[in-house]
């Protein structure tokens, strides 16, 4: 039972992540889709009625046969996946949960005898940039939810009923973005970075804090906030990263980071110009096609991924095919070895020497508004401060204990 | 007990230079009486870069807190491997009295079907070829270099420390097949029976002085090119994907620059090539349980004081740093 927020990409996760068979549901209209009617057929996917698709074709009198079928699939052991809020969506919190789920789980312990012995898992997801490419993913299960116990707990209880109280909120804040600077020098580009279960991690028990002081100093912590918005205002209008916010100053790091840029710049520049002239076709077919495609952020990631199963593939089969009719046999290995070692090259190189050039830009920046640096990294400071010291009105036992300790995904 | 004392004082680096340094001061010693005249030097050598060693350590361990020990330790530590490039090749050779040279040539002959590969590329080889793989093997020194300043410089504190440990402990277990498996390669094991020399230009020269210079092809078994290329391209994919992605083409052709110059048997880069792998794997996590264990008997994680790292000492999965987020 995961949330879903992004679209077709939702479903592969908790197939990978299980390792094992999993059961997929989705909406009816998506079957017209010959490419994707195709695939899912192959994967044995139950699809299910929704209201608001009767226009487009949807019989809701066909969910009665859906709901059978996930219950037999059941009754042999097998894991079904199914998005109760019956929609991919791009909320910052979860929508008002179908009743689907809930009825298939107590129709099966109740008619079917609950074999196997039920249990429902939620699943979060939570993508850093879902709308961006190789955006980090966190897939957390929760605590399972053993249907029979429930039921025999609460013998009158409807569908409606069960998932009450279960549904979690997302929020991203900006808070989170200038916790992680510690207030300190930004980490050296390239470096290993946090996982993607500490940084939510984090943010979860940020969210949580939030929510509790909320309660109890509301006027202290919306006025914290407003400092917040303002200072990540000002740093989005400055085209600076709060991780940069304490870039210092100083010749020697500016010396040590100008090596090791130019080193990988210059090094690697043929290999990403390789890649990205071998892969430059393709990439902008796939993203042209994703802009045209995609009505909203949930569906950009979707509209990437599929096509590209087929377009990348096809694409450097169709080149590689060219190159071994033209070239030697020792260059034509040479270059099947490197085509797709470049092309994942590239997109590295692209995004490092982004990175480079606006660390640069904000170091040059800083070089010469060194009053504008000391104000942003005294506000950054104070807020931190700030954020530390009503984080300790929540934990009076341990004060000066890591924000983001425990929080593991 | 006084021994755990002291096994939480000193450096893991520390432990594998003594260690490799009284292997060589043992060998000399054991072969003294046979080989004299040769030895004698070498074995005053070696047991001279002991004493200064172990004067470095007990300095390292008496001002731990201080910050020059961050800087001191790699910089010595490169400074002894690098001069035992040549002095344990020298050891290995007058020590034993024999050559492991027709050996991991039947190797390499039986990897390639009964033939030494360097024959099998002979028809192929042109001055321009010649030139071009001299270029790369050159640049193993340039790339080795700038790797250990970027990583001395501009890596985290613990996870420097575990780069350098596994470094030398590379070196250090490569050595120990130059002295133990002396060797001088198929250049000089066979080069009655080459039909085409080699001839290349700057670098192909630059290549043959150096080597005049540190008294001839002494020692090959193990691969150093092989193995600390494999291995500061393998800890950078771990930790700067980008860096070890860029030079994992120039380490293939740093491999086969050996064999082409026909510096390296192939089952140098192989063996090599595992000894490097595998101090990848262990070195870091053996700093990364030292620095826990000092963590926990209340000394400073890492000589020099750096606090800033303790919190990412409990994340340290798989000998790599997986987490400082913690410390927010």
């Amino acid at each position: 039972m995961p949330n879903h927020s992004n679209s077709l990409v939702d479903p592969l996760l908790p197939i990978v992540a299980l390792g094992r068979k999993v059961t997929l549901t989705a909406k009816s209209t998506l079957a017209r889709n010959p490419l994707l009617g195709l695939l899912w057929k192959g994967l044995g996917v139950i699809y299910f009625h929704r209201a608001q698709d009767v226009a487009k074709g949807a019989d809701l009198r066909e969910n009665v046969h859906a709901f059978e079928t996930c219950r037999q699939s059941l009754s042999q052991g097998a894991a079904i996946c199914i998005f109760p809020e019956g929609i991919s969506h791009s909320d910052l919190q979860m929508r008002n949960f179908h009743t689907g789920l809930a009825r298939i789980a107590m129709e099966f312990v109740r008619k079917d005898g609950n074999p196997g012995g039920l249990e429902i898992e939620p699943v979060g997801l939570l993508y850093t940039g879902k709308d961006r490419f190789r955006s980090d993913v966190w897939l957390r299960f929760g605590r399972p939810l053993d249907v029979g116990k429930w039921l025999d707990a609460h013998p009158d209880a409807d569908a409606a009923a069960l998932f009450e109280d279960r549904r979690e909120m997302v929020i991203v804040h900006y808070a989170s973005e200038i916790i992680a600077t510690q207030g300190g020098m930004p980490r050296p580009l390239g470096s290993v970075e946090p996982t993607v279960a500490e940084w939510f991690g984090l943010l979860a028990r940020l969210q949580q804090g939030y929510r509790q002081l909320l309660a109890v100093r509301a006027v202290e912590v919306e006025a914290l906030s407003e400092r917040v918005r303002r200072h990540r205002a000002e740093l989005k209008r400055l085209g600076i990263a709060p991780s940069e916010v304490y870039l210092p100053l100083h010749p020697a790091r500016a010396a040590l980071f100008l090596v090791r840029e130019l080193e990988l710049t210059l090094l690697g520049a043929p290999l990403a110009v390789f890649g990205i002239l071998n892969h430059l076709i393709p990439y902008v077919a796939v993203k042209t096609l994703a802009r045209a495609l995609s009505k909203d952020k949930d569906q950009w990631a979707s509209n990437v991924i599929y096509p590209s199963f087929l377009v990348f593939p096809l694409y450097e089969l169709l080149l590689l095919a060219a190159v071994w009719m033209t070239l030697p046999t020792f260059w034509a290995v040479i270059y099947s070895a490197a085509l797709p070692y470049t092309g994942y090259y590239a997109l590295l190189y692209r995004d490092r020497t982004g990175s480079a050039w606006r660390r640069a830009r904000t170091f040059f920046y800083f070089l010469f508004h060194r009053g504008t640096q000391s104000r942003l990294a005294d506000e950054g400071r104070s807020i931190l401060s700030a954020i530390e010291s009503l984080g300790e009105q929540l934990e009076p036992a341990r004060p000066g204990a890591p924000l983001a300790e425990g929080a593991r995904g | 007990m006084r021994f755990r004392g002291l096994q939480l004082e000193i450096h893991p680096i520390d432990w594998v230079i003594v260690g490799l340094l009284l292997v060589a001061v043992v060998v000399g010693a054991a072969r003294l009486r046979s080989q004299q005249p040769e030895l004698y030097p070498l074995l005053t050598q070696h047991l001279s870069v002991l004493a200064g060693f172990l004067a470095f350590a007990a300095a390292a361990i008496r001002w731990q807190r201080s910050w020059w020990v961050i800087y001191a330790r790699p910089v010595i530590a490169a400074a002894i491997i690098y001069s035992l490039y040549t002095s344990l090749g020298l050891l290995g050779m007058s020590a034993m009295g024999y050559r492991a040279d027709a050996a991991l040539s039947r190797i390499d002959a039986a990897l390639f079907g009964g033939t030494d590969p360097t024959f099998l590329i002979e028809h192929w080889i042109t001055p321009a070829r010649v030139e071009l793989f001299a270029f790369f093997y050159v640049l193993f020194l340039a790339y080795v270099n700038l790797s250990l300043v970027l990583g001395a410089l501009g890596r985290p504190p613990l996870e420097r420390d575990q780069f350098f440990t596994g470094w030398v402990s590379t070196y250090a277990f490569c050595y120990l097949g130059y002295i133990f498996l002396p060797a001088h390669g198929p250049g000089v094991f066979h080069a009655a029976a080459y039909h085409v020399p080699l001839m290349g230009g700057y670098f192909y020269q630059l290549i043959l002085r150096t080597t005049a210079a540190t008294g001839g092809e002494l020692g090959v078994f193990p691969s150093l090119h092989g193995g600390a290329s494999v291995y500061l391209c393998n800890f950078d994919l771990g930790t700067n994907r980008l860096r070890g992605l860029t030079y994992v083409p120039i380490v293939i052709l740093i491999f086969m620059a050996t064999v082409v110059l026909r510096i390296h048997y192939v089952i140098d880069l192989i063996v090599g090539t595992a000894v490097a792998l595998t101090c990848r794997r262990i070195g870091p996590r053996v700093l990364g349980r030292w620095a826990r264990l000092r963590h926990a008997e209340g000394l400073p994680a890492l000589p020099g004081g750096e606090a800033d790292v303790l919190p990412a000492l409990s994340n340290i999965r798989g000998g790599r740093v997986t987490s400082v987020l913690s410390a927010y």
